[in-house]
């Protein structure tokens, strides 16, 4: 034990001391001349662009929207997600996840062709078909559990995103939360390859109206939300001003996004 | 025993982190930093304001907070005074610091990976780690520029391509076009 003092001791030490010898005067002196130069070109504004460069026409609609989605999420979808994750399952949940993810595949199918994404395609199409088969339906994930495949996520608004579409300026849609322009387009295509929402009766859509749409909807949403308890609140603390701030993430992310 | 070897390690890594960081050293400072971040954070015989504290003297030594207040602050930070300067980032240090531990709460036993080290521009790198949970995995950029004392140090995080500092600085200059800077450091 004492031994063992003793080397951390000199360890300690001989750290401090290693720190002191790396202390040349003459040498410092010059080169903190020559950064003083370098430290006066340093400029981050290159980098970090400013809110006056926003376009935003709906500004008072969106600071509005935010809040009623605020006070929605607060209110009503998180305390029913909390009630339905402490009566469902944490493996049943997986299950509901898996199933509503499977059926999400024409949609990352479709847009991982449009950005030529062949490879991720072929993966998508893999995992269908052994997530419908051997995963039950695809109640189960046995793709990504045992051969590998990973899902790939990309929707239309990623899909213009990549052939050069700019945002356009900023939408909050109510329930479903920010969006812009580009992504509303987006998420109005990708509504026609969606087989879990139909306003009518299609072969390959599971719902033939609007309200069983809804109801499909309402289940993937509190069953993704039971996932994510507490995330939401846990971000709105750093922020200074909602809107802004959520506006900010979401089009950093979806600039992200794109670029994978 | 454990708990001793522990506290060695982190000893030796505070140490370690006294040194400024040299550009062919920042990945293996880094690993050591986050490391020692995780050490303490799993440690759950620590209160929560000890780990908070034992976390922000890891990130002090990494952390350029004036840089960062600098850059959140925009085309408003040259317009203020000495001790407002001061005041702004004595505020929003504490605020990042805070928000910092509210997000260990959510931590559960992450794993970080350390990818690679990119140089933007001669005073510029960007260090890519990825965060790896149960479920998924989120990648974090960590951005260095170089100061006048050749140290190279983090002045801002990139977490799934969201910027920590791009995002207060939307915010603040929205928040100053209608308030005073003062009642923006009373909302930090």
């Amino acid at each position: 034990m004492r031994i063992l003092f003793l080397c951390i001791f000199t360890i300690l030490l001989f750290t401090a001391c290693s720190n002191k010898k790396e202390v040349h005067p003459n040498k410092d002196i010059i080169e903190i001349h020559k950064n003083d130069i370098s430290e006066s070109e340093e400029d981050f504004d290159d980098e970090f662009s400013n809110e006056e460069e926003d376009l935003d026409p709906l500004k008072y609609y969106n600071q509005a929207m935010t809040q009623f989605n605020d006070v929605l999420y607060t209110y009503a979808l998180s305390p029913v997600a909390t009630t339905y994750s402490d009566v469902i399952h944490k493996d049943v949940r997986g299950i509901v996840s898996n199933f509503f993810s499977n059926l999400m595949f024409p949609i990352r199918f479709v847009n991982n062709v449009l950005q030529f994404k062949f490879q991720e395609a072929g993966e998508e199409t893999g995992r269908f078909l052994i997530n419908s088969t051997i995963g039950f339906l695809g109640l189960f994930d046995p793709a990504s559990e045992g051969f590998d495949l990973q899902a790939h996520k990309e929707d239309f608004g990623q899909t213009l995103g990549y052939w050069g579409v700019g945002s356009g300026f900023h939408i909050v849609l109510p329930i479903f939360g920010p969006s812009n322009v580009r992504d509303l387009i987006g998420f109005s295509v990708d509504g026609i390859l969606d087989p879990t929402f139909s306003m009518e009766k299609k072969s390959w859509k599971i719902p033939d109206n609007l309200e069983k749409s809804i109801a499909l909807k309402t289940l993937d949403t509190v069953n993704t939300t039971s996932f994510k308890l507490g995330q939401y609140e846990n971000l709105k603390k750093d922020a200074i001003d909602l809107y802004p701030f959520l506006k900010e993430i979401y089009e950093q992310k979806r600039i992200h996004e794109i670029k994978e | 025993m454990k708990i001793l070897l522990k506290t060695i390690f982190i000893l030796l890594a505070l140490n370690l982190s006294l040194q400024a960081i040299e550009e062919g050293k920042i990945q293996e400072v880094m690993k050591t930093q986050i490391d020692s971040i995780l050490l303490v954070m799993q440690n759950k015989e620590l209160d929560k304001k000890t780990t908070a504290n034992k976390v922000f003297t890891l990130l002090d030594s990494i952390f350029d907070y004036k840089t960062m207040s600098k850059i959140s602050l925009g085309r408003n930070w040259k317009k203020l005074s000495l001790e407002q300067k001061d005041a702004f980032a004595k505020s929003f240090e504490k605020k990042l610091k805070f928000s910092y531990m509210d997000k260990l709460d959510l931590y559960t036993d992450e794993k970080v990976l350390i990818k690679e080290l990119r140089k933007k521009k001669k005073n510029r790198i960007q260090l890519y780690t990825d965060l790896l949970g149960k479920d998924a995995s989120f990648e974090i950029i960590y951005k260095f520029h170089k100061n006048k004392k050749n140290d190279w140090l983090i002045y801002d995080v990139k977490i799934i391509g969201v910027s920590i500092i791009q995002t207060y600085r939307k915010q603040f200059s929205a928040y100053l076009k209608n308030n005073s800077l003062e009642a923006l450091i009373n909302s930090l």
